[in-house]
């Protein structure tokens, strides 16, 4: 059985290497970085309404595939030597509650980083003394440090040499943010892993975990530069099949939120018809309705999925086909299980 | 008698000193020279203290003391490497004038010729070979150990490996390693033979899996204890749990004699910390990471009974879990604290029918009710010292020097300051070197 | 009593003020560093301030910025319990925006700005010449 679906999965996939997908010759060419482009959320159509709905956020929960396993696989913490574990008798009930209270805390790791728009400009001028020309040379910035006030609502304002009292810009006030209230883990300056070859080596190296929680470390979710690196990642991610890197992380429900706003999920849905998660191929379907108001008639998984090729899919022979390869898996697993039961005289 | 005394000191001075020392053409050569004064001013005499006793008279005299000597504590810088035959590489015949002598040092007939006595050029070469054997002559040289052969120290056998044992019969010793523990020579008094010398070795063989034994033997010989040991331990095999095939089951204490072992269990990649004779065994066994601390007595034998016992008293964690009747969880930090169950009894007792009294702590448990006294570190005496502290203030401001210079480097590719483009003299002074402005001096 | 106490101190603040805000400079020796801070007008200006206030850097950092931060919460309670302030932290809370700009400052800007006019003048005057010759 399991042989028939790999051969009918590397069927599938070598005929998405000679149709849809580019020769490997060009390959390289092809997916150089210069090829992707910086997709923002930008103002116009804000996703945030979307992302926060609670039918959204329980699909994207559902199609991250918690794997309590992986949630919680060994890190090394920096230190060079593992800590020593700590060993404890426990009860039915003890057992029961840690494992409960555990289950809780990977959930919470597993909290999806905020899609918003990028934000807009700062331009908000206070004053204008023009008598003060000639007082400095430089900008003089001004930081409250007042106790118990969030990063967002800090008063920070900037008096120019020209007299201009204004708002700080929004990277003025991160840098100040971070050099009087610093975040453990961020830098004054972006590193240069996000810029470059730099950024470009490490997506190649396919550290796209690494990538996506430094971005989270290090900017705002509404910082264009954040926009930037996540939407750049999730291209090369859908791009070269690297969907089981991400999944049971937290960029997961990012990245299938990224792909069906931008109504790029047909990779996807073919992984997941590849990998016979029918069930979570209709969610996302249900995904993607719900983000651009669209409608499936019929309420079968597999009919859903045939539907949505048929009206939306870019890549529809690929699909075609790979739905095909699960019908073909599924009836031969019919007939195994009847000549299996035959066998054992059953019938 | 100032003449013979002359003579004397000059025919020593030929049998002993070794021609590597100079003195010997400056002291020899003048001699030559004036042999014939020597033979012209004295009366010669056919018989004289050196053509009494013999050459192996004479070598006696100065290579050994006598055992009156010996005791009274003569001769200790005699030994048998300044013992030179000098005679050694010389052939009759053959000498520093390079004449052939037929009959002697060549044949009288070479083919159809009568060989002609001739001299031939001196040969260079025959000074230099012949200082070279003697050099050679008493200096043994020991075969080099490279350091993953090397034991505990220098040449000596304990902690070398000496292989797997031998079969026996059809039953071969695959993947076994055999490490020496002790190596030492030990006496036994006999009524015909008076004190009898025999080597004692002590060795434990082992796969690296789990599976071990340890011999004490003795032979005649260090070659034949060792092989006696070797394969009388791989005789006496015994099986030892492992822990994820790399650490012991759990913390113990164990004892043998006045020997206190306390052994703990330690994460991958932490190494054996220990005596070198229990990192040894933990070698042999299997064991890759641990930590053990003996107290008492460090006798080899005891600690390596010590050891053996302890490990062969360990319980596997299902056997704690069933004895314990409660799931056996490990938390770990990398791991979030993920409750990882590890061993699970057959019923699992309820929370009102644990004894309040029972002991509930692990480390506890593993150490049967033993509580280890961790000594409190003490602070350097200096700490308290005032020159100390005004050390301290002095260092507060480098604190964060290390980390300032690894960004100035990742950000410029060297120490400056972000001033350096206006002010020029804003980056790292570097002293030109010293060759360089030689060199510039003397142009 | 009181009142005429008061106007002999022609206008000041009665009973005259205990507590001043001003800078202590920390740092080292040719790299200045000021915390604002609160202290008793009488004491020490190494003494240890009864709080600190904020900080004030007045050499520019790498994009030309001086940066000061002002703890605005507990300058205000300060200043309600009849602390004064020193001169140069009225300027800074003036370029703030937090006091009506002090007139030195004005003064100041007035200042620099005559003599880099003068300066410019010079220096044109003197290419001038230069080019005559």
């Amino acid at each position: 059985m399991a042989a028939l679906r790999h051969i009918s999965q590397s069927l599938l996939r070598n005929f998405l290497k000679t149709e849809i997908r580019p020769n490997p010759e060009t390959c390289s060419v092809c997916i150089r970085l210069l090829n992707y482009s910086s997709i923002d959320y930008d103002d116009k159509h804000d996703p945030s309404p979307k992302f926060f709905n609670k039918e959204v956020q329980s699909l994207l929960k559902d199609l991250t595939r918690i794997d309590l396993g992986k949630v919680n696989k060994r890190k090394r913490l920096g230190s060079d030597k593992l800590e020593e574990p700590v060993y404890q008798f426990m009860t039915d009930e003890e057992l029961q509650k840690a494992t409960e209270a555990a289950i809780k805390k990977s959930e919470e790791l597993l909290q999806i980083p905020p899609v918003v728009s990028v934000r807009k400009p700062i331009n908000r001028v206070l004053s204008e003394d023009p008598a003060l020309q000639g007082l400095e040379q430089s900008t003089m910035v001004f930081t409250d440090i007042t106790f118990g006030i969030r990063d967002s609502d800090r008063l920070i304002v900037v008096r120019e040499p020209s007299g201009i009292l204004k708002e700080a810009e929004w990277d003025v006030k991160n840098r100040m943010n971070q050099l009087y209230f610093p975040k453990e883990g961020r830098l004054l300056k972006p590193p240069k892993m996000f810029f470059g070859e730099y950024f470009e080596s490490l997506l190649e190296r396919k550290e796209y975990e690494f990538i996506l929680d430094r971005a989270c470390l290090q900017f705002e979710p509404n910082d264009p530069d954040y926009q930037r690196v996540t939407s750049i990642t999730y291209q090369h991610v859908n791009d070269k099949g690297g969907f089981e890197m991400l999944r049971s992380t937290r960029h997961f429900g990012a990245l299938v939120f990224f792909l069906a706003w931008h109504k790029n999920i047909d990779n996807l849905l073919l992984d997941l018809i590849e990998t016979s998660y029918i069930e979570e191929g209709s969610k996302l379907l249900d995904l993607y309705s719900k983000l651009h108001d669209v409608n499936f008639k019929s309420s079968n998984d597999l009919e859903k999925i045939e539907e949505y090729i048929k009206n939306f899919a870019k890549k529809k022979a690929g699909l075609e086909l790979g739905v095909q390869a699960y019908k073909d898996v599924l009836k031969q697993r019919q007939e195994l299980e009847e000549g299996i039961k035959v066998a054992h005289g059953l019938r | 008698m100032a003449g013979q005394m002359l003579n004397v000191s000059k025919t020593f001075q030929k049998l002993c000193i070794s021609s590597r020392c100079k003195l010997v053409a400056t002291i020899v050569n003048p001699f030559k020279e004036c042999d014939a004064q020597i033979i012209t001013s004295n009366s010669t005499r056919n018989a004289n203290f050196f053509s009494k006793p013999t050459a192996q008279h004479l070598w006696k005299g100065i290579t050994s003391v006598s055992n009156a000597g010996k005791k009274r504590g003569r001769g200790k810088n005699v030994s048998k490497s300044k013992i030179k035959d000098l005679n050694r590489g010389q052939v009759i015949g053959l000498g520093k004038a390079n004449i052939i002598w037929p009959g002697l040092s060549a044949p009288i007939i070479r083919g159809k010729e009568l060989v002609q006595q001739q001299q031939l050029p001196e040969d260079p070469e025959r000074e230099k070979k012949l200082s070279q054997l003697r050099d050679q002559m008493g200096i043994v040289k020991r075969q080099k150990l490279s350091p993953i052969e090397r034991g505990w120290s220098g040449h000596k056998m304990p902690g070398r490996s000496i292989g797997s044992p031998d079969p026996i019969g059809e039953d071969t010793f695959e993947g076994f390693d055999t490490k020496v523990l002790e190596l030492k020579t030990v006496f036994n008094m006999k009524g015909n033979l008076g004190r009898k010398r025999r080597q004692s070795a002590l060795v434990v063989t082992g796969n690296g899996n789990g599976l071990a034994g340890f011999a004490l033997a003795k032979g005649s010989d260090a070659r034949i204890a060792l092989r006696k040991a070797k394969n009388r331990s791989a005789q006496k095999l015994m099986h030892v749990k492992l822990f994820r095939n790399h650490t012991v089951c759990h913390d113990f204490f164990t004892q043998f004699d006045t020997t206190k072992i306390f052994v703990y269990q330690k994460p991958e990649g932490y190494g054996l910390i220990c005596h070198r004779a229990i990192k040894t065994i933990c070698e042999v066994i299997g064991i890759k990471n641990m930590y053990a601390k003996v107290e008492g007595s460090t006798n080899v034998n005891k600690i390596l009974k010590a050891f053996f016992l302890g490990l062969l008293k360990q319980k596997t964690p299902e056997e704690i879990a069933e004895e314990k009747k409660l799931h056996l969880v490990e938390l770990c930090k990398e791991n979030n604290y993920f409750p990882n169950v590890i061993a699970s009894p057959k019923e699992c007792r309820k929370p009102e029918e644990i004894p309040k009294d029972e002991v509930m702590d692990y480390k506890q448990y593993c150490f049967d009710g033993r509580v280890v006294l961790h000594k409190k570190k003490m602070p350097p005496f200096y700490s308290t010292y005032k020159s100390y502290q005004i050390y301290l203030k002095k260092q507060e401001k480098l604190k964060n020097q290390f980390k300032v210079k690894t960004n100035l480097i990742a950000e410029y590719g060297e120490i400056r300051s972000f001033m350096a483009d206006k002010y020029p003299e804003c980056t790292q002074y570097r002293r030109e070197k010293k060759s360089e402005e030689n060199e510039t001096e003397a142009s | 009593m009181n009142k005429l106490r008061g106007v002999a101190r022609c206008g000041l603040p009665f009973p005259p003020p205990t507590k001043i805000i001003r800078f202590q400079r920390q740092g080292c020796t040719n790299r200045p560093f000021y915390h604002i801070i609160v202290a008793d007008v009488k004491s020490d200006i190494h003494f240890p301030p009864i709080e600190q206030l904020g900080t004030h850097d007045p050499i520019a950092n790498e994009n030309n910025e001086k940066l000061t931060s002002l703890n605005y919460e507990r300058i205000r309670y300060w200043l309600s319990q009849g602390a004064t302030t020193s001169r140069p932290v009225q300027e800074l809370l003036g370029l703030a925006g937090f006091f009506p700009i002090h007139p030195r400052s004005y003064m100041t800007a007035w200042r620099n700005r005559k003599l880099a006019e003068e300066t410019s003048k010079i220096e044109t005057t003197g290419t001038n010449e230069q080019e005559k010759e």
